[in-house]
């Protein structure tokens, strides 16, 4: 089951995927934690260590609003939603995410080439 | 969820918590299992890829941020087991705190009522008086204006926004069937606006209630309206004959607000110029000025505004000015305040003392706790406690004993300042202060308790944590070496509280031969058997000198009949210690500092009377009342001083004050300086007297002069009487014949024996500060030995072992109790020498307090040193008494 590449995630960036994950709509950690695996094609992996102290976190600083609602197989889960501020917070995270990873990219590009 | 839900709901988090992680632990499960593993072997998997599920739930539980007040909360409750446990040690320290932050309380609400917040007025640190000071060598000058004076200074200044004066006058209130006498503070009618005074009843005076052709109307001080007219709720509106004059009562001040000296009633009078010149009331009047300053104008600057605007009034009116003058100004805070707040500090520094004792005291006994709990400590913080964290629950121990002093603390003070009030000497505070333990106080006290805590806590506390950890942890607490690790720090502790508690002992030393100094000094009169009256004449009746010693003469004539009486006589102020002063000034001398002498004008048998004897000369006869020539009696220390050697019989003396007053008719407010350009009157010097050593300062016997009694006849109205037993036998008689002579004669409130009077003026701070004091050093006395029992018995406990093996071996318990008392005398020794070096240079800051006796009597140092000796080895003793109890057998066992 394991796969041959399994990155850790740099610091930071777990909670980025965690409110681009509840972005789609109120879900559970542990379908958070299914959806990143999956869509990372098993690369990611979360710990759960890791996880729901994030998922605590947020829901703290009110990027998150939980409540308690019954899963499709009919158990009580703890769903997840993105509040106002916390999409907000997504859009910079995503947008400064982005510009990092253009301007690294733009370094590492370059970096055989000698600065004229 | 915010912060404080999240602090209480905890119960509701964690259930929630631990429902989310079974759900994905759970799922994760049912995930294997439908990927086809067996259930066991998911759950075991599952299982590890979780970790520990106690520690990702730590984890969350932290970013909750309410982790803290709950292990603050842990501290807490952890503290006040911990202090419940060891009771006697609790109630040491708690006792110890709550005497010095209780004492602490008292003079601090005494510091605020009476030096922060001694005025109900808003804005009274900016109320300024002024006077006009001669530059010249009789140092004199006047605070009094007259009313078109006082209208210039208030419309020429630039420094006021604005300015108020007023007198106090006693008039008669008439009723039915008598009359009474009200002080009445007559006042320009903006004062009350100025001051922001609030009526309880009714208004307050405003000019309008002032100008010409308006009723007459007054308002009434609170108390008078309280005592006098029963709190009569109807009573605004009511007419009073006051001095035969019908007046309105329109308002009832305030309780707290009584300006001008406590006066009983309150009047206006005119700011018109023309009203007041043709008002006979107010013609004369001279008033006291007081300015409100605008903000930001310092005193200084506004004395040198008032200076041009009072050397220009001199060009216009010279004759009211003298020829070389300057204007002192001075906040109205520092005018009635300077003697009480001389006696508050030194007791302020007592206090402080007081509670840098007990805060020794308490970090003593946490100290031996410390040592106890060194162990425990060692333990904790080689398991990973963190030092911040040990320090920290140290110090919420000693912040919770700080917290329980502080209250107990409060109490003291409360009964303290019950107890403190009524002694406080009369007119050292102004009558609009309250003294009381209020808000602002109480937060000053909290104050000090924290800051007890970092005092008594900080010290024991890093002790206790810092220092390699093995050999502690090797060691248990008792009977070892290492037991006495912080035996250095509570020594020096206790020599330190030795040595502040001899500064405050002898303080109070000082201050009780001080007390017996003032009242057991030998004067040359019985001051029981002398009964002193102060007589106020009608208006209008025995304005003449002449007129005025006929009366008393004729009065004298009858007195004397009266069985009991021996001897009657009259003086301006017919007792010793109140004589006003005068500058002086002698024929053909010159002097660079200004001379000062007390002035009394007396009847020929004032000097009988109260026991001057005649040294040199004559004293007053017959014709020295009735001739024009002017003849001065002085006494030894008058004529060492000014007069030149030789013969003092015949030298010509000035006295300014008689100049100043004797064109002046009685019942005038004040001395001002004379219009016309100044004659100087010489006396001749007709005899020498005794000195007397029954002056307020009698540390160096003060210079006194007498005239006769005429000569300022119209403001002698002193009667002495002396009573062959006691005084207050013949008080009744003495008050009939004065009234038989004249019913309409006032007699002052001060009636009674010169020693009531005494009492009552001249004992009253001495015995105050010496009953504080020494109240203060019983406490710290106390307090040292609470330490040093303390300390020792601490010290035996841990060498019980010792001691066994030292006993088991034939020591005998002599040798035993010698070695403990040996050791407390070298730290209560070391203690004393440290505490007569800091007295030495301490005591000589209430210098000026004192009298009969040097900052740096040995005797009162002697008996210090040897109390606080016999008093720490009695401390040392109780606990040593018990160590040489011990039986060698148990004591080996012991541990």
């Amino acid at each position: 089951m394991k796969s041959p590449f399994r990155l850790d995630l740099p610091q930071g960036t777990l909670d980025l995927l965690i409110l681009r994950v509840v972005a789609l709509g109120p879900v559970h950690g542990y379908a958070i934690a299914q959806h990143i695996q999956v869509i990372s094609k098993e690369v990611l992996q979360v710990q759960q260590g890791s996880l729901y102290p994030a998922l605590h976190r947020l829901e703290n600083k009110k990027f998150l609003i939980a409540e308690w609602a019954q899963t499709e197989t009919g158990r009580e889960a703890k769903f997840y939603r993105l509040t106002a501020k916390g999409r907000t917070q997504l859009s910079v995270e995503t947008a400064s995410w982005t510009r990092l990873t253009e301007v690294v990219g733009l370094i590492l590009d370059g970096l055989l080439v000698e600065p004229s | 969820m915010n912060w404080l839900l999240r602090l209480f709901r905890t119960r509701k988090l964690e259930r929630e918590l631990d429902a989310e992680l079974r759900f994905h632990f759970e799922s994760q499960v049912q995930g294997k299992v439908e990927a086809g593993m067996s259930s066991s072997e998911a759950r075991r998997t599952t299982r590890l890829e979780f970790g520990g599920l106690e520690q990702i739930k730590e984890q969350c539980r932290e970013t909750r941020g309410t982790l803290w007040p709950a292990s603050l909360a842990q501290d807490f409750r952890f503290a006040l087991r911990s202090l419940n446990k060891t009771r006697s040690f609790t109630f040491l320290a708690v006792l110890s705190l709550s005497l010095g932050i209780g004492s602490v309380t008292v003079i601090f609400s005494a510091i605020y009522g009476v030096l922060i917040h001694p005025f109900p007025y808003p804005h009274f640190d900016r109320l300024v008086n002024f006077m006009i000071a001669s530059k010249d060598e009789s140092g004199g000058g006047r605070g009094f204006l007259t009313i078109p004076e006082f209208l210039d200074y208030r419309e020429q200044n630039h420094v006021f926004v604005d300015m108020i004066g007023g007198d106090t006058v006693a008039l008669h209130y008439r009723f039915g069937n008598g009359s009474l006498q009200w002080n009445v503070s007559r006042a320009s009618p903006n004062q009350w606006t100025v001051l922001g005074a609030k009526a309880l009843l009714g208004r307050i005076i405003t000019p309008d209630d002032t100008r010409a052709g308006a009723p007459p109307v007054f308002m009434m001080a609170y108390r008078v309206w309280k005592t006098q007219f029963n709190s009569d709720p109807d009573i605004i509106g009511k007419t009073f004959d006051i001095s035969d004059v019908p007046c309105r009562l329109i308002g009832v001040l305030e309780p707290r607000f009584s300006p001008g000296n406590g006066a009983d009633a309150f009047m206006g009078f005119s700011m018109d110029r023309v009203a007041v010149a043709n008002d006979p009331t107010f013609k004369d009047a001279r008033v006291w000025p007081l300015g409100m300053l605008k903000p930001g104008i310092t005193i200084p600057q506004a004395a040198a505004d008032l200076d041009l605007v009072a050397h220009h009034l001199a060009k216009v009116y010279p004759r009211d000015y003298p020829a070389q003058f300057r204007i002192t100004a001075v906040s109205l805070l520092d005018l009635v305040l300077p003697r009480f707040r001389q006696m508050l500090y030194p007791l302020l520094g007592a206090v402080l003392l007081l509670l840098l004792i007990a805060c020794g005291n308490v970090a003593n006994l946490l100290l031996s706790r410390a040592t106890v709990r060194d162990r425990e400590i060692a333990v904790r913080s080689s398991l990973g406690g963190s030092r911040w964290r040990l320090i920290r629950q140290l110090l919420v121990e000693s912040f919770v004993l700080a917290c329980a002093g502080c209250m107990a603390g409060c109490v003291f003070a409360w009964l303290g300042i019950r107890e403190l009030v009524p002694l406080i000497p009369q007119r050292a505070v102004p009558d609009e202060s309250i003294i009381e333990i209020n808000w602002i106080v109480l937060l000053a006290t909290m104050g000090l308790a924290f800051l007890a805590t970092i005092l008594c806590g900080l010290l024991p506390a890093i002790q206790s944590v810092s220092g390699p950890l093995y050999p502690r942890l090797a060691a248990s607490g008792k009977g070892s070496s290492v037991g006495l690790h912080h035996a250095r720090s509570r020594s020096f502790l206790i020599i330190v509280e030795v040595a502040l508690s001899v500064v405050l002992l002898t303080g109070a030393g000082l201050m009780l031969r001080t007390f017996f100094a003032t009242t057991h000094r030998g004067l040359a009169f019985e001051p029981r058997s002398i009964l002193s009256l102060q007589l106020r004449f009608p208006p209008g009746t025995y304005d003449k000198p002449a007129e005025r010693k006929v009366f008393f003469d004729e009065l004298q004539r009858k007195l004397t009949k009266i069985p009991g009486v021996r001897d009657a006589t009259e003086a301006i102020v017919a007792g010793p210690a109140f004589y006003p002063s005068s500058p002086i000034d002698r024929e053909g001398s010159t002097h660079a500092e200004p001379w000062r002498s007390s002035l009394n004008a007396v009847g020929a048998d004032f000097f009988r009377i109260f026991g001057y004897n005649l040294l040199r000369g004559r004293l007053f006869d017959r014709d020295d009342f009735d001739g024009p020539h002017l003849v001065v009696v002085v006494n030894q220390a008058f004529a060492r001083q000014f007069l030149s050697k030789g013969d003092p019989l015949g030298q010509q003396v000035n006295f300014a004050f008689y100049d100043e007053i004797k064109d002046l008719p009685s019942h005038s407010a004040a001395p001002v300086s004379d219009k016309s350009p100044k004659l100087k009157s010489y006396f001749e010097v007709v005899g020498v007297i005794s000195d007397s050593n029954a002056g307020l300062t009698a540390d160096q016997l003060a210079p006194e002069a007498f005239l006769p009694s005429t000569v300022l006849g119209q403001i002698v109205g002193g009667l002495a009487v002396k009573a062959s037993g006691d005084a207050e036998q013949v008080a009744g008689p003495v008050i009939q014949q004065v009234w038989a002579m004249n019913r309409n004669l006032d007699i002052g409130e001060d009636r009674g024996s010169i020693y009531d009077v005494f009492q009552k003026y001249v004992y009253a701070q001495p015995k105050f500060e010496f009953v504080m004091l020494s109240t203060f050093a019983g406490i710290g006395l106390l307090l040292v030995v609470i330490g040093i029992y303390s300390v020792t018995a601490y010290n035996v406990s841990l060498q019980t072992r010792e001691i066994g093996i030292r006993m088991a071996l034939g020591a005998q318990r002599g040798d035993v109790l010698r070695s403990i008392l040996r050791h407390g005398g070298i730290i209560i020794g070391m203690g004393l020498l440290l505490g007569l070096f800091a007295a030495w240079g301490t005591t000589r800051l209430i210098k000026n307090q004192l009298f009969g006796v040097e900052p740096t009597d040995p005797w009162t140092f002697a008996v210090v040193v040897a109390t606080i000796f016999a008093v720490g080895m009695f401390a040392c003793f109780l606990p040593g008494r018990r160590a040489i109890r011990i039986d060698p057998c148990t004591a080996l066992r012991h541990d």
